[in-house]
């Protein structure tokens, strides 16, 4: 488990008991946030649970390798698709992973 | 299966926790903030919906002038002949009830940004704490010479949907044989770039079936547009000799127009079409312009962290109406916009800090009844300040052009269904 993923995870937990700072929901909100606002592209065709649509891959059920690797695999044109080769390009690998730790299966409830 | 915002906030409690945040020095001083959102299209729409999964106990009024929209996106098939007009009327109200978003059906005339609030026709007045301006866009009815809002009623625009959309319709099915339809183009900015050439596309995959000997003349402002190599290579192979399109450099500027004769003068030409569709230049929505958020160019400059207007703090501009730097003005765009902005009025009402907004705009153009093409654009900030380009591809090989359309008809499922409803 990286920081990151380790940080929401204890917020997480920490909002269920509702023992949290301010300041740690501060900074829990912007690792949050940081992800929720890569991924707002992402919503308008997978959906705003990642459920999909036809044509259109759910991201819901990709594990959280999967679907850092499929991502990267659009952006070097090893995998191809007709439209997200063109997105992948405007993602950096920290921001994949951030947008993993949201959207992807296994992430922290 | 049922579409649920619910379950949208089970499923990803990360953003609801954001709502579990806001308990704001905002909201502790004063209780909830009252937040007005003005235009209930893509941009409005999709705002409230986003700002109200964010944070459910949070007070949103949506005001617009009329009880059903008609969007334009997907009103070129109307125009074309492949789908009837009310394929394009949707009703938000029931939805808004739904998620607990207050819809006022009232005309804007202007406001107070000082003292924060509205002024809606008939008096009443609508404070707020923050107000998200999606007025969309209206037109610059005094840059065609010969050209006004009163002969759009005889040679419509049809850029924004509705009694326009049959007009041209109507005009273009009775459209003699071998008649000659002729469209201007603005130039940019304007509402959905690759628009017009889309409207020339499946009006030549209608022509060619009912009227095959007609052509289509594309008068230009410009010397190049949105997707011009896919677009120019389907007419090609597609339509053959149907399509001409006239850039700015071969013919210059109209010089004006006769709507009852129905003609066209540039600096070199008169053209008399049978059917003539005048695409005015634009500018944001009057409402903008009301409320003191326009700059020179028409259009409403903004913050690009929060879409927060440059004129003035607490009321946030979206949609075609908001300057974006290179984001283009389409529905995707606005959906995108509209999120980004909600996320960022959430945090802001937590006093949180604000994520620079990654917006993408992928924008579907159908060339025939079953095949598209389309653009992506990824947009970031430069510096965390300037919206810049961070990818911009066109497609699409002729291959890819079939499955761009199954593509294209579920992402358009899919957005209908998060801005209007099901059904």
């Amino acid at each position: 488990m990286n920081s990151t993923q380790g940080t929401l995870a204890r917020v997480t937990i920490g909002l269920m008991a509702g023992l949290l700072s301010v300041t740690c929901h501060a900074e829990v909100s912007t690792e949050k946030a940081k992800a929720q606002s890569l991924a707002v592209g992402c919503l308008s065709c997978h959906g705003e649970t990642g459920e999909g649509r036809g044509s259109l891959p759910p991201l819901s059920p990709l594990d959280r390798d999967t679907f850092i690797r499929r991502f990267q695999a659009f952006r070097s044109e090893s995998k191809t698709s007709s439209v997200m080769h063109r997105i992948a390009r405007g993602y950096s690998d920290e921001e994949i992973k951030r947008m993993a730790a949201l959207l992807a299966k296994g992430s922290p409830r | 299966m049922r579409f649920s915002r619910r379950r949208f906030l089970q499923q990803i409690p990360s953003l609801a926790a954001i709502g579990c945040l806001s308990v704001g020095p905002l909201m502790a001083s004063r209780g909830t903030p009252r937040i007005v959102v003005a235009g209930g299209g893509f941009a409005g729409l999709n705002f409230a919906h986003a700002l109200k999964q964010l944070v459910p106990a949070i007070d949103i009024t949506l005001i617009e002038q009329n009880s059903h929209y008609v969007r334009c996106p997907g009103s070129n098939q109307v125009i074309a002949g492949f789908k009837p007009l009310e394929s394009l009327i949707h009703q938000p109200a029931r939805l808004l009830r739904e998620e607990g978003i207050r819809f006022l059906q009232g005309t804007i005339l202007g406001g107070d940004p000082e003292r924060r609030h509205l002024r809606l026709e008939g008096g009443a007045r609508v404070p707020y704490d923050r107000l998200i301006a999606a007025p969309g866009i209206d037109f610059r009815w005094e840059q065609i010479e010969g050209y006004g809002k009163a002969e759009s009623l005889k040679v419509p625009h049809a850029w924004q949907a509705g009694d326009q959309t049959r007009l041209l319709r109507d005009q273009l099915a009775a459209l003699r044989p071998g008649g000659l339809f002729m469209m201007t183009v603005p130039g940019n900015p304007y509402r959905c770039p690759p628009g017009p050439y889309e409207r020339a596309s499946l009006v030549a995959a209608q022509l060619k079936r009912t009227n095959p000997r007609a052509k289509i003349l594309i008068l230009d402002a410009k010397s190049k547009f949105s997707k011009e190599k896919g677009f120019k290579s389907a007419w090609t192979r597609l339509y053959p000799g149907m399509i001409e399109w006239i850039s700015f450099e071969t013919e210059g500027e109209i010089d004006h127009v006769d709507a009852n004769r129905r003609t066209v003068t540039t600096a070199f030409n008169r053209y008399r079409p049978d059917v003539l569709n005048i695409i005015p230049p634009q500018k944001a929505g009057t409402l903008a312009e009301a409320l003191g958020l326009t700059d020179d160019s028409g259009w409403c400059p903004v913050d690009p962290i929060d879409f927060q207007s440059l004129h003035h703090p607490r009321v946030h501009v979206i949609g075609d109406a908001a300057n974006f730097g290179p984001v283009p003005k389409s529905a995707f765009a606005a959906q995108t916009e509209a999120r980004a902005c909600a996320l960022s009025v959430a945090l802001s009402l937590a006093d949180l800090p604000l994520p620079e907004p990654r917006l993408i705009n992928h924008c579907y153009s159908l060339i025939a009844s079953d095949r598209a093409i389309s653009v992506t654009g990824v947009y970031g900030l430069k510096q965390g300040a300037i919206p810049e380009v961070l990818s911009l591809l066109e497609s699409s090989p002729e291959s890819d052009q079939q499955m761009e359309f199954i593509n294209a008809m579920d992402w358009f499922e899919l957005l209908i269904e998060t801005t209007f409803g099901k059904g």
